[in-house]
Parts: structure tokens; sequence; C-alpha cells
């Protein structure tokens, strides 16, 4: 297996566990503290996001353009998860 | 004594062409920027966009993750195809890759009946106006790279195909960003 082929496979994994925990969710509202549910489901994004940049767009022979690159993605992320958490303490 | 040039080295280079890089980092931005504008907007009327997020089909959404994850591996490989020369499984790929746009699409588009049928539409809110028109950005991407990638396979050479595959990918990493943020973030 390629690691192409096996990126595509990480991330179809991640996202059904992704869909898996929203659906656990509904049921169980606080099976886990929302500021961690947020922080969860960003890290699933970035997982696969980052898969996306390293080997649907060739990123994983690059050196310094992959680290920039993943590195500007993470602070994007980061920034996600700072807005997305205040609310969270908010309520 | 020869010296290597610095272009030469293959691990500083980019891959493709650079201008598909700006072009994606500049959508990635304007991407970016709508998405956090949400998420603020959020801060304001954090019930609000719980109600609202509870009327989407996330279903849908995780569903059209999975198609739209699957089109990149696809595009993947028939860009794989096009530098071997194999013009006709790179057509095939390319095929494979825009008959998900489609499918895509139609669920989209089965989304938006259904919410506008509910009498939910830009008019309806901070939520509903933010979630047509991020999503709707991203539908119109999604069109122009079925049409590009259609266009591409008409001359399967990698000059031609790398560009509106790596467009894909962007369209792919877009929908990455876009789904977690508009659909399962706002949840209760």
């Amino acid at each position: 297996m390629k690691q192409l082929d096996r990126s595509w496979l990480t991330m179809m994994v991640v996202m059904t566990l992704t869909a898996t925990a929203v659906q656990l969710r509904g049921h169980l509202p606080d099976l886990v503290p929302d500021w961690l549910w947020v922080l969860l489901l960003l890290l699933a994004a970035f997982l696969k996001g980052r898969l996306v940049l390293l080997d649907f767009l060739e990123l994983r022979a690059t050196k310094i353009w992959r680290s920039a690159i993943i590195a500007s993605f993470a602070a994007i992320m980061s920034l996600f998860l700072g807005l997305a958490v205040v609310p969270e303490f908010q309520s | 004594m020869m010296v290597a040039h610095p272009r030469q080295n293959m691990a500083d280079r980019l891959p493709g062409n650079p201008l598909i890089w700006i072009l994606i980092a500049s959508e990635l931005l304007v991407f970016g920027i709508a998405l956090a504008g949400f998420l603020a907007a959020r801060m304001i009327e954090p019930q609000l966009f719980a109600k609202g997020a509870q009327k989407l089909h996330a279903f849908s959404g995780a569903f059209n993750m999975a198609v739209l994850l699957t089109s990149g591996w696809a595009a993947a490989v028939a860009q794989e195809h096009s530098r071997t020369g194999n013009e006709m499984w790179t057509r095939l790929w390319l095929g494979v890759v825009a008959a998900l746009g489609c499918a895509f699409l139609f669920i989209k588009g089965q989304e938006y009946a259904d919410l506008i049928k509910q009498g939910l539409d830009t008019d309806s809110g901070t939520f509903y106006m933010m979630y047509y028109l991020i999503t709707g950005f991203h539908v119109a991407h999604v069109v122009f790279g079925v049409v590009v990638l259609g266009l591409a396979s008409i001359v399967p050479k990698p000059a031609f195909v790398e560009p509106p595959v790596a467009f894909w990918h962007m369209v792919d990493l877009v929908w990455v960003l876009v789904f977690p943020v508009v659909y399962l973030l706002p949840l209760p």
C-alpha cells in the first residue's frame, strides 16, 4: 500500500470516528466537557488537513515548505480553537 | 568544483506551479477569515448558532466529507497516471473525480432544498446568512473545479492536469475546515 492510499484510509477512519462521536454525543451530551469536545473536533480536522497537504498536495518530500505550510495551517486551527472555546467558558 | 543551484534541490521546492500555491494560499486566507468571522459571531449568539446547527444535515456533511476525500485521492491517482503518460487512465480517474464532485453538489443541493422548504434562507438570521455564504462560496469552487477537471481531461498531460488537481485538493482542504466549524462546533 502506498503512502497516498494509507493517508486516504487514515482520513476515512478519522472521519468515521468523528461521525460516531457526534452520534454518541447526541445521546450522551455530558460524556466529555465542551472545551475538550471542541479540541477533539478541531484536532480531527487538523489531522485530515495535514494529510491533504502532505500527500494529496505532495508536500511530504519538501523540507522548508512543508514545515512552513503545516505551521501556518496549525496557526489557523489554533485561531479557530481559541474562537471556538470562548463560548464554552462563557456559558 | 560544482556548486548545486538552490533550485536544483527538489526538497526545497514547492511541488507544481508556484502560481497555484498563491491561489491556494489566498483561497485558504479568504475561507479562514470567513470561518473566523463565523466563530466570532457564534461567540455573540451561541444559542442562536446551536439552534441553527441542529437544523443542518450533519450526516450529509459527513458523507460529503467522505465523497470529497475520496475524490481527492482519485485526483492524486489521476495525476500519477498523467505523469506516466497513461492518457486513458488519466481521463478515467479525472472522470471519477468529476463524478464525485457532482455527487457532492447533488447532496448539497438536497440539503439546501430541504432547508429552504423549511423557510430557512439567507434572511433567517446571522447563522443561516453565514452558513449560505460560506457553503455557497465553497459550492462555487466545487463547480469551478469540476469544470476545470473536465477541461484537463481533454489534454491529459501533467502540465494541464496538475493545476486543476491542486485546486481540487484545496477545495477538499476547505471542506475539511468548513464541516467541523459550521456543522459540528455550534451543536449544543
